[in-house]
């Protein structure tokens, strides 16, 4: 009875597996093992050894598929290797990442249920490797370091590349576990139930249909052997899985400040009502740019915060980072970077970006950290309805700092919080240009509306230019000077 | 500085475009307020009683700022003078968030606040009080009363049409255009105006 039971264990397994799931005792002879009761076994897995390890004629495997024997073997990770050299992607190291069916999982289950049923009293030695790995661990530690070699590559665990590898096997093969699998209790939720979230939702249709890990799980928690044996009929067929590859490279970073010279131009698109408010922008300038010389498939943008379409920025410019999606080029000398700055400097004069360097996704946290203890600088030109003399500049020039409180300005209380915000301006310095214009520069906390600042947005903000010289005023142009934020770092690219 | 602001006043652009125009000289008088760049101004006539004139500033973000017409009685200071403004609406405080939840919905009918003046220039028979009502003119979320007028009521008088507005509204976007038929644009208002009474005429050329 065990006899036959475990010839065709061993008959449905490759040879790796059989070293991997059988207890290596099994595997070792000693003058002692002639007497004992498996000393059979030791015989069969001898000639199997014999037939079919290093062969090159594979055969598959009931459980792992062949990923143990004709996907780890040399010629196969050639291929491999080959392929993921020529999938056009730059990478300096990669990951693996393996997808297989997760039908391996509940037949290992079943192997392990048999080989633990065998009572003691006919074979002395427990026959299941109690250090089993896995099939998808024992495939990685076989295959990386054959691939580091042939790609001339580091495997790195944290890599940004990703080489994805796929098994599958045609379900119409996987008929008994399909069957095994509906069989399986699914846990009623109890009491009364929740609405359930979007993404809940979307888990717990997963989790009703196919091989998907929670389903699995579910029947190799009960481990029911009886169950099992009504389904399986040993030995399995030995399959060879097919096998499909994709490389992804991780999204990357690509951190710069950038300038904005004209009046016109917005720094992201422009759109009300699915219709377009102007023609481009700071985002599409630089992102579509760049997303071509990158080959990647999407951008992100994001900035230290922004400005209105009428304020120029100038001086040290306004942080950016741009996140590419599934790029192509991704290693970067200084050289190519400074090419890449001057390619989209070179195609408009209404902006311009330096700065331009790679960055890291862990880097892009410095430019969101502490945006409120960034400040601004600010240089802005006013006008007076009423004439003003150097008495009124001085009395500007005197104030050191001023608090403000500022109710949410009409101009975005459609779309923003009804709130006061409390906010400060420091180093204020004006220059009187004639009678009735000025220009003051100063330097603000982040969330100031310094519009507002000048002309009071109707008392709305006080105090304001006009409460401080107790004339009306009002502003005319506004350039941002700088962005007092240390990321990203300045580069000199030497031009 | 040869510096000229030009603002489009059309329905949907409020975008500012400053021109270069080397052949204006003189410095005054071509830069539009902070309140004509931004508003468009609308006017409801004699309101449940006569000369009641109010004037809703709408921002071109859809956001209405009530005032008084600048043909209300209240402005002729010779007359009048403003102690006291008693708010008949308030915001409701549990008001949140950018899309204004919870937030009051006054009707165009429903009074919003009554304004006190003393009768300076008494005609006989009149009291030595007045008081004055102040409609909302829009059906409209509530989103701010001014609370400094409550402090400084003379903001009426000294500035009707910057600081002394009396509410900011938000009326349903799809019942603009509806809502705002029935009201006058500020030129059908100055022809309006032109003929009854020069006075108030010069008042809004101010």
């Amino acid at each position: 009875m065990s006899e036959e039971l475990i010839r065709n264990i061993i008959d449905s397994l490759c040879w790796n597996c059989t070293k991997r799931i059988l207890h290596f005792q099994l595997f070792t002879f000693t003058a002692s093992c002639q007497n004992t009761s498996y000393s059979w076994i030791q015989k069969y897995i001898e000639q199997k050894k014999i037939s079919e390890q290093n062969s090159a004629n594979f055969k598959g495997c009931g459980i792992c598929f062949g990923l143990l024997e004709k996907f780890s073997d040399q010629t196969y990770l050639k291929e491999l290797a080959d392929q993921v050299n020529n999938c056009g992607i730059q990478f300096k190291d990669f990951r693996i990442s393996l997808t297989t069916s997760n039908a391996i999982t509940l037949r290992e289950k079943y192997i392990q249920l048999l080989l633990e049923s065998i009572p003691s009293s006919e074979i002395s030695i427990t026959l299941f490797n109690p250090k089993c790995q896995s099939v998808k661990e024992l495939w990685k530690i076989l295959t990386f370091h054959p691939l580091e070699v042939i790609m001339g590559k580091p495997y790195f665990h944290n890599s940004l590349f990703d080489v994805k590898t796929k098994f599958t096997v045609d379900d119409s093969k996987l008929d008994a576990d399909l069957k095994l699998l509906d069989t399986r209790l699914v846990p009623v939720i109890e009491g009364k139930q929740k609405k359930l979230t979007k993404k809940a939702r979307l888990q717990k249709e997963i989790q009703e249909e196919g091989f998907t890990k929670p389903n699995v799980d579910l029947l190799v928690k009960e481990s029911n052997l009886e169950k099992m044996k009504k389904f399986y009929t040993l030995p399995f067929e030995r399959l060879t899985s097919s096998f499909e590859l994709e490389c992804v490279h991780d999204p990357i970073f690509l951190a710069g400040r950038y300038l904005k010279f004209s009046r016109t131009l917005s720094q992201t698109a422009w759109i009300i009502e699915g219709e377009r408010k102007m023609s481009t922008s700071i985002e599409e300038i630089m992102g579509n740019c760049l997303k071509k010389e990158l080959g990647a498939t999407e951008f992100i943008f994001t900035s230290s915060g922004r400005e209105d379409i009428d304020v120029k920025c100038l001086g040290k410019g306004r942080p950016f980072t741009l996140e590419f999606m599934e790029p192509k080029r991704t290693i970067f000398t200084p050289e190519e970077l400074k090419l890449f700055q001057k390619l989209i400097n070179e195609s408009t004069s209404d902006m311009a970006i330096k700065d331009l360097q790679y960055i890291t996704r862990e880097d892009t946290k410095l430019m969101r950290e502490s945006p409120e203890n960034k400040t601004k600088s600010y240089s802005a030109l006013c006008y007076c309805y009423l004439k003003l003399d150097s008495n009124d500049i001085e009395k500007l020039n005197s104030l050191k700092r001023v608090d403000l409180l500022q109710q949410t300005p009409i101009r975005v209380l459609h779309r923003r919080t009804v709130m006061t915000r409390q906010r400060y301006i420091t180093d204020i310095r004006a220059d009187l240009i004639d009678e009735h214009h000025f220009r003051i520069k100063m330097t603000t906390q982040a969330g100031t509306y310094v519009k507002e600042f000048v002309h009071g947005d109707l008392g709305r903000t006080e105090p304001s230019l006009c409460t401080i010289l107790e004339k009306e005023c009002d502003i005319l142009e506004l350039d941002v000077e700088s962005v007092n934020c240390s990321f990203p770092p300045e580069i000199n690219y030497d031009d | 500085m040869d510096l000229k602001r030009k603002f489009h006043c059309e329905d949907n652009e409020d975008d500012l475009i400053i021109l270069n125009e080397n052949a204006s000289k003189s410095k005054l008088a071509h830069y539009l307020s902070y309140t004509e760049r931004y508003f468009k101004k609308y006017y409801k006539l004699n309101i449940k009683y006569p000369n009641n004139d109010h004037l809703i500033m709408m921002h071109s973000n859809r956001v209405a700022v009530c005032f008084i017409a600048p043909s209300h009685p209240i402005l002729n200071i010779k007359k009048y003078k403003v102690i006291k403004i008693e708010y008949i609406q308030n915001v409701n405080e549990e008001m949140s968030g950018k899309h204004k939840h919870h937030a009051k919905n006054v009707n165009a009918n429903q009074p919003l606040c009554k304004v006190y003046c003393d009768v300076l220039e008494k005609e006989e028979k009149e009291p030595g009080e007045k008081y004055f009502i102040i409609y909302g003119c829009l059906n409209a979320k509530l989103i701010e009363i001014n609370e400094r007028l409550i402090k400084k009521p003379e903001l009426i008088q000294e500035k009707p049409h910057t600081e002394g507005f009396f509410a900011i509204l938000m009326p349903k976007l799809d019942s603009i255009s509806d809502q705002l038929s029935d009201f006058l644009t500020h030129s059908e208002y100055l022809n309006k105006n032109k003929n009854s009474n020069d006075k108030i005429n010069d008042n809004i050329m101010e």
